[in-house]
């Protein structure tokens, strides 16, 4: 936001920015499918379905358009390097640096946002050296430091690794790079239900952040929470704190998530459907119902809400590594 | 809601932070009664105290029928610009929550010019030769 206001400041005959509060604005971010924030677009495209490091965002509002990769100054792109690191998150970032350090030619590809999870968690409290530090001011610090050392890809991925002489060949959305080493830093994703709709609905009452999203689903709107850990009852009791009314569905006959978010859980009287699994999300552009599945009697019934949150927990983004042919033990962690 | 939305001491911590301002800062305040209630009442009890902070905030309020609104354009309640004297920057919605804090920080850039990106960013916007319009949906949490 403040990057946005900032540039039109600079510029002021050539941009203009409007921020819209998406709650009291539920039919522009019905149009713009931005139920999830934050979202920003240039002109009717959108730029980032996140927060953006200043220099991309800055980069985008020029092209018009989301931009891969922003070049620093006197700095050429190479087709060859010693090491290809997959994944912009810290450790992805920190990899970079460190090779670039040690002499080696470095390059980073991020699929999604450089940053990975940590730019949408509001505010940090256990990075070292930050007593508490918003998600996104750490990424761009991260970023700007990275981007001091190596070339920063983001929107780009990996979509393949052969081994060749001396090394292996990546291909990229981009095109092909040659490396001699690779660094496979892609960290986890919010696992997804796997069911209908969810993709189609996904920012349209299907989120997988609570304290993003949670806000536009106050005042007594209908949500459902999926899962029973730490993360599925946190979001659970945030949700309900708003003042949403939460229904938690539950794969199992007991929660995993520790006694004391239990307790809370039970002493707000949130109801559970236990031993329930999604089947499906109907909405005709957002979420209008579940179909939820008994697992014991395969019995299936429909919940009227408006929200769907998913906290079924991680995965790892592995698959580049599990799938490829040079993985001789086929182990992935 | 109210003023007391606004305490003592943010007051207080407003005012010293408004020490900063240099030019002085228009505010436009945009409202429908019915639409949105309680957000229309947080904007304007939100502006209303700003000008009884410091003497470089003038704030305007207007209904979404007047003649002036249907000019800037503005067909929603509450609606918030900032210095559209001199800028295009557009609140479409209460700046409560966390945005308070940006809303703060935009009317401190208008006020002084002085901005967030850095020298490298500011070369690139150089480049810039065709209108954008930034649309940036966000929430108060």
């Amino acid at each position: 936001m403040l990057y946005a206001v900032s540039a039109v400041i600079a510029k002021k005959d050539l941009i203009s920015v409007e921020v819209i509060e998406t709650y009291e604005n539920m039919d522009l971010a019905e149009k713009y499918a931005a139920m999830s924030v934050p979202k920003t677009f240039i002109g009717e495209t959108l730029i980032a379905p996140g927060l953006l490091p200043e220099d991309y965002f800055i980069e985008s509002i020029v092209e018009g358009k989301p931009v891969e990769y922003v070049m620093p100054a006197g700095r050429q792109e190479l087709k060859d390097y010693d090491v290809v690191v997959i994944g912009g998150g810290p450790a992805g970032l920190t990899s970079a640096m460190y090779a670039e350090r040690s002499g080696l030619k470095s390059i980073v590809f991020e699929k999604a946002n450089i940053g990975g999870q940590i730019a949408i968690t509001p505010i940090v409290e256990n990075y070292p050296g930050f007593a508490k530090i918003a998600g996104k001011m750490l990424v761009d610090l991260m970023a700007k430091q990275a981007m001091e050392y190596s070339a920063l890809f983001q929107g780009v991925g990996v979509s393949d690794i052969k081994k060749k002489e001396g090394g292996f060949e990546i291909s990229t959305g981009r095109g092909t790079y040659g490396t001699k080493a690779i660094i496979i830093a892609t960290g986890a994703g919010g696992r997804k239900l796997n069911v209908q709709g969810e993709g189609r609905l996904a920012g349209r009452g299907v989120s997988y952040c609570a304290t993003c999203d949670g806000y536009l689903f106050k005042d007594g709107k209908n949500v459902v929470v999926a899962g029973g850990g730490n993360s599925a009852l946190t979001d659970a009791l945030y949700l309900d704190s708003l003042g949403a009314h939460v229904t938690i569905v539950h794969r199992r006959d007991a929660f995993r998530a520790e006694e004391r978010l239990q307790q809370s859980v039970y002493q707000r009287h949130i109801p559970v459907l236990w031993n329930c699994m999604i089947k499906e999300i109907h909405g005709k552009s957002v979420v209008e119902k579940v179909t939820i599945e008994d697992t014991k009697t395969g019995k299936k019934s429909e919940v009227k809400t408006q929200g769907i949150f998913v906290a079924i927990g991680y995965e790892p983004n592995n698959e580049i590594a599990k799938n490829s042919d040079w993985n001789l033990t086929k182990k992935v962690i | 809601m109210a003023e007391e939305l606004i305490t003592e001491d943010i007051k207080t911590s407003l005012r010293e932070t408004f020490k900063q301002l240099k030019d002085t800062v228009l505010i436009e305040v945009y409202t429908q009664m019915g639409v949105n209630e309680p957000f229309n009442e947080a904007a304007v009890s939100l502006l209303k105290v700003m000008p009884e902070l410091t003497d470089k905030i003038k704030v305007s309020f207007y209904k979404l029928k007047d003649e002036y609104a249907k000019k800037r354009g503005i067909d929603r309640s509450p609606t918030v610009l900032i210095a559209p004297d001199k800028y295009n920057i557009r609140y479409t919605g209460a700046p409560a929550g966390e945005e308070a804090g940006s809303f703060v920080l935009s009317l401190i850039m208008a006020s002084t010019g002085r901005i967030f990106i850095s020298d490298d960013s500011r070369k690139r916007l150089e480049r810039l030769k065709e209108k954008r319009h930034v649309r940036i949906f966000v929430s108060p949490t």
